[in-house]
């Protein structure tokens, strides 16, 4: 492996992530509050720690970058823009700790929105907004993005593209990587600009507006309030941000097609119907279980439905009730379904639909065997029949994250904490939801959770972010073999 | 730009691989997902599995917004539907082919205007045959590149032995050689050299020279190169390129041909003139020497199969032929054939793929050829009053570092460009360029 090109890439986006510190900069001198200074400390130390690293490898751009190059580069690119990105929150003393604020962090930028900040309200704005840029960062990629600004990196971008953009297999919306990073992003900021004026026409202020369509479209979960979006008291707005959530967890090669006014590629794309089925199915069941057993009136049960089953799919981790105070039924289903996810090529975590859907047929395809015996079958998805490889590695990438999943759970439960916020706080960070069960319920923090336990969570969400294996092969003694 | 390549053989993966590094969006069609998966793990463009003949696949591939399409896959009728297909339906502006079987390809009403309109039609089997034979005709050169009707040429020189301009450095080249010339570019062991005055000249080298056909042997002799007017032809291999060289060459000088298969041997019986027909093996060592192989000028290996093209002609090549050549289409082995000391190695796949790339240039391009297995373009290109170099000092144009002018042609002359040299309306340079730096050399000249 060449460790000069690794940090090539890594370099560069760093060049890149610190021109975002400027942005909060920009707020806080709107809002004439006092954290400048912070964010220049950490803008410049960032941006020099780039150029410098830049300038020593740049002799090593050229060479030929491959898929071991890449995979180091995008995980070192996001352990070390979480560092960076923690540093606002030391320097302006928003948080004390640098455990507390590299969890903050990357918590941000893997779109997770799990938080140890208990009152948010009393912080800075310039903070505030911070916290939603690192995860409108996150949502898309920051090494998507570098490959969109930066041509240097045309070449061999199609691992690193691999590398951080989770799904099956690669949809190249335009032929060239390059291109298609450039359009992904531009949808996806021009999702953000709707977004927000959306929030910003049912009543939000500008800035409250702009935070949260960050962590909408990211699927993200930070809020500006310490109650999350039920501090606005305003249904229309919980619709809206139901809706909104959504749009980030649709594939956004969809929209592309959309733009291409292609709408039958849409309605019959396989893994959007079984989406919005599944999410119907359980929308329908839960309303039911909450008007039965909790609140009794249809209208709030539908809503807190609505919002708190398409909050968690999505993996966003939004809240308007506490649902960890609803009765297990509810709760258990909660917990399942962080693992569902959204659909592939969008911002959400999870095992994504399309995974689950496919295996789902080849369960199916199991059964017809058993009554025909001889019978030759094979799996699509839109018309297209899948090879075999693409489903066992599907079968491995499940079984994987079961994996993943219990040995870290039982690695947190060793730090005391209880059964269900262990399983469920490690699930909320590997699907990058955000507020867990038990202890970290959408009402608490994991402030007081061990430090060990933070790590292994910090852990969890970056591995669950890039989908395992980006990260994991770094621990496979046959990557670092010449 | 949108290319659509249908077939991801070798010549598709060639062509695509020299555009994808120009920005140039492609998408290539082939019906085995295996092979497009591997060449989209090595190469920037999009790929869609599917048939060269299906119309919803060229839909998907956005044959309509499409400037080139490039049907090479291995069957000619495929390629012809893809070609009718983006002609008829999608209205692409320029479709290339490979037709192979001469029925179709000399079939000139078929593939014209009022029919299937491709332009152009490309054989490879008939290109890799010319290829020889303008080698066979200057046969000191490992490789000829034609100019102004052959007026003028490129010729690839393998420097020998025991030539004195050995491990000298290029600016002392003008005492050792009296004759006005500009090297190109040096070939080393698959290295591409842009020559600067520092750079010294080694065994081995191949070197790439702008030359006036009847100074060309001349100035070879000055290099140390020694070579025979081509008088007795060997051909191993009687398919569809021994067929025409030997078509082409019977006339003038003594040709045999071994072939293996009975009954291509009573093909060519029937239909060549002068040539002896032997029925055997290349690699047969009493064969050859049977039939004289000490005096054999050239000795051309063009069967189907490169391992045995490679091991024919180095047999040959210890038996005592002057020159040996093969047809060598795996790519991986090419330099090792020039290692192994076989004179000139050609791949008709490369050809091809060097042909096609012809026709997708932009501005005054007059002709294009890819060389050193299509790392360098050798460019002849108008000067224009559009371009932006017209009627200046060559000191003072901007050209790029990876490219070189090798010679300005005017009214059929040679001038060895110098810096105070001022290219004039009508000129035509020939250019050598590395990948890099082509889409500068486009826009200097439009």
């Amino acid at each position: 492996m060449n460790i000069k090109i690794v940090l090539n890439i890594v370099s560069l986006s760093l060049i890149i992530f610190s021109v975002f510190m400027l942005f909060p900069i920009g707020i806080s001198f709107i809002y004439k509050t006092s954290e400048i200074q912070g964010f220049l400390i950490s803008f410049f130390i960032t941006f020099l720690t780039g150029i410098s690293i830049y300038f020593l490898t740049r002799k090593y751009k050229h060479e030929e970058l491959r898929y071991r190059e890449a995979f180091a580069g995008v995980t070192l690119t996001w352990i070390s823009v979480a560092f960076f990105g923690s540093l606002p929150y030391l320097l302006t003393g928003a948080l004390g700790s640098f455990t507390d604020a590299y969890f903050e962090a990357m918590s941000g930028f893997t779109t997770t929105g799990a938080s140890v900040i208990a009152n948010v309200e009393i912080l800075p704005k310039g903070i505030l907004f911070w916290r939603g840029i690192t995860q409108w960062i996150g949502g898309m990629g920051i090494v998507v993005f570098a490959l969109a600004v930066l041509p240097v990196l045309g070449t061999g971008g199609m691992q690193l593209f691999k590398a951080e953009v989770p799904g099956i297999t690669v949809d190249k919306i335009r032929p060239r990587i390059v291109d298609t990073a450039k359009l992904l992003w531009l949808i996806y900021s021009g999702l953000t600009a709707i977004i927000a004026g959306l929030y910003a026409f049912c009543g939000m202020s500008w800035y409250d507006a702009i935070c949260h369509a960050f962590t909408t479209i990211s699927t993200g979960g930070f809020s500006t309030k310490n109650t999350s979006l039920a501090s606005f008291n305003s249904p229309l707005i919980e619709y809206i941000a139901g809706c909104c959530m959504l749009l980030g967890s649709i594939n956004f090669v969809l929209y592309f097609f959309l733009l291409k006014g292609d709408f039958n590629k849409i309605f019959k794309n396989n893994e959007i119907r079984f989406y919005f089925s599944i999410l119907l199915f359980l929308i329908l069941i839960m309303t039911l279980n909450l008007k039965l057993n909790i609140y009794h009136s249809l209208e709030k049960s539908f809503r807190y439905t609505f919002f708190q089953i398409i909050s968690i799919i999505t993996t966003t981790g939004y809240a308007t009730a506490d649902y960890a105070q609803w009765n297990f039924f509810a709760q258990t289903i909660i917990l399942f379904l962080m693992f569902l996810g959204g659909m592939v090529g969008s911002t959400a975590g999870g095992i994504k639909q399309l995974r689950i859907y496919l295996m789902l047929k080849q369960i199916y395809k199991e059964f017809y065997h058993l009554i025909h015996p001889r019978a030759i079958t094979s799996i699509k998805i839109n018309d297209r029949a899948l090879n075999h490889e693409i489903l066992e590695s599907i079968w491995g990438f499940i079984f994987l994250a079961l994996t993943i999943w219990i040995i870290s759970s039982i690695i947190i439960s060793a730090t005391g904490l209880d059964m269900v916020t262990s399983i469920s706080t490690v699930a909320s960070a590997l699907n990058n939801v955000g507020p867990a069960l038990g202890k970290a319920g959408p009402t608490s923090t994991y402030a007081p959770f061990p430090a060990l336990a933070k790590w292994v969570l910090v852990f969890c969400m970056l591995i669950g972010r890039l989908e395992y294996y980006t990260v994991l092969v770094l621990f496979i003694p046959a990557f670092w073999k010449k | 730009m949108r290319v659509i390549i249908v077939g991801a053989g070798e010549v598709g993966y060639n062509i695509a691989k020299f555009l994808a590094s120009e920005k140039i969006d492609i998408v290539m069609i082939d019906r085995d997902g295996e092979k497009l998966r591997n060449i989209s793990e090595e190469l920037d463009i999009a790929t869609i599995e599917g048939e060269g003949s299906d119309p919803s696949v060229f839909k998907e591939a956005g044959a309509k917004n499409a400037d080139i399409l490039i049907a090479v896959t291995n069957s000619d009728e495929t390629n012809m539907i893809a070609c009718l297909l983006g002609k008829a339906l999608f209205n692409v502006k320029r479709r290339i082919a490979r037709i192979r079987n001469p029925d179709y390809f000399f079939n000139k009403e078929l593939l014209g205007k009022n029919y299937l309109d491709i332009d152009p039609a490309i054989n490879p089997e008939l290109e890799t045959a010319n290829a020889i034979l303008r080698i066979l005709e200057i046969p000191f050169a490992t490789e000829v590149i034609e100019f102004e009707g052959g007026k003028v040429v490129v010729a690839g020189l393998k420097i020998p032995k025991q030539s004195k301009v050995n491990n000298k450095e290029l600016k002392y080249l003008r005492s050792i050689i009296n004759k006005d010339f500009i090297i190109g570019i040096i070939e080393r062991n698959e290295e591409i050299i842009i020559p600067r005055g520092e750079d010294v000249l080694k065994e081995g080298d191949i070197i790439y020279i702008p030359l006036k056909r009847e100074e060309a042997l001349e100035i070879s002799q000055a290099f140390g190169i020694f070579a025979y007017p081509t008088k007795k032809v060997m051909i191993v291999g009687g398919g569809r390129i021994g067929y025409y060289i030997a078509r082409a060459l019977e006339e003038k000088v003594d040709v045999k041909i071994i072939e293996k298969n009975e009954e291509k041997c009573k093909f060519l019986s029937k239909h060549l003139k002068k040539s002896l027909i032997l029925h055997g093996d290349g690699t047969d060592k009493q064969l050859l020497i049977e039939e004289n192989i000490k005096d054999i000028d050239a000795y051309i290996t063009v069967s189907g199969n490169d391992e045995m093209n490679i091991m024919a002609a180095l047999l040959a090549k210890k038996l005592g032929a002057k020159k040996v050549i093969a047809l060598v289409n795996k790519t991986d082995y090419i330099s090792l054939a020039y290692e192994l000391g076989i004179q000139s190695v050609l791949s008709s796949r490369l050809l091809t793929a060097s042909i096609i790339l012809r026709y997708i240039r932009k501005g005054d391009v007059l002709s294009l050829t890819a060389i050193a297995e299509n790392k360098v373009e050798i460019m002849e290109v108008l000067g224009s009053y559009k371009s932006s170099i017209i009627n200046k000092a060559l000191k003072d144009i901007n050209f790029p570092k990876n490219a070189v002018i090798g010679a300005i042609v005017r009214g059929g002359e040679i001038i060895i460009p110098k810096g105070d040299d001022v290219i004039k309306e009508g000129d035509k340079l020939i250019i050598f360029a590395l990948k890099d730096s082509i889409k500068n050399i486009e826009n200097l000249l439009t």
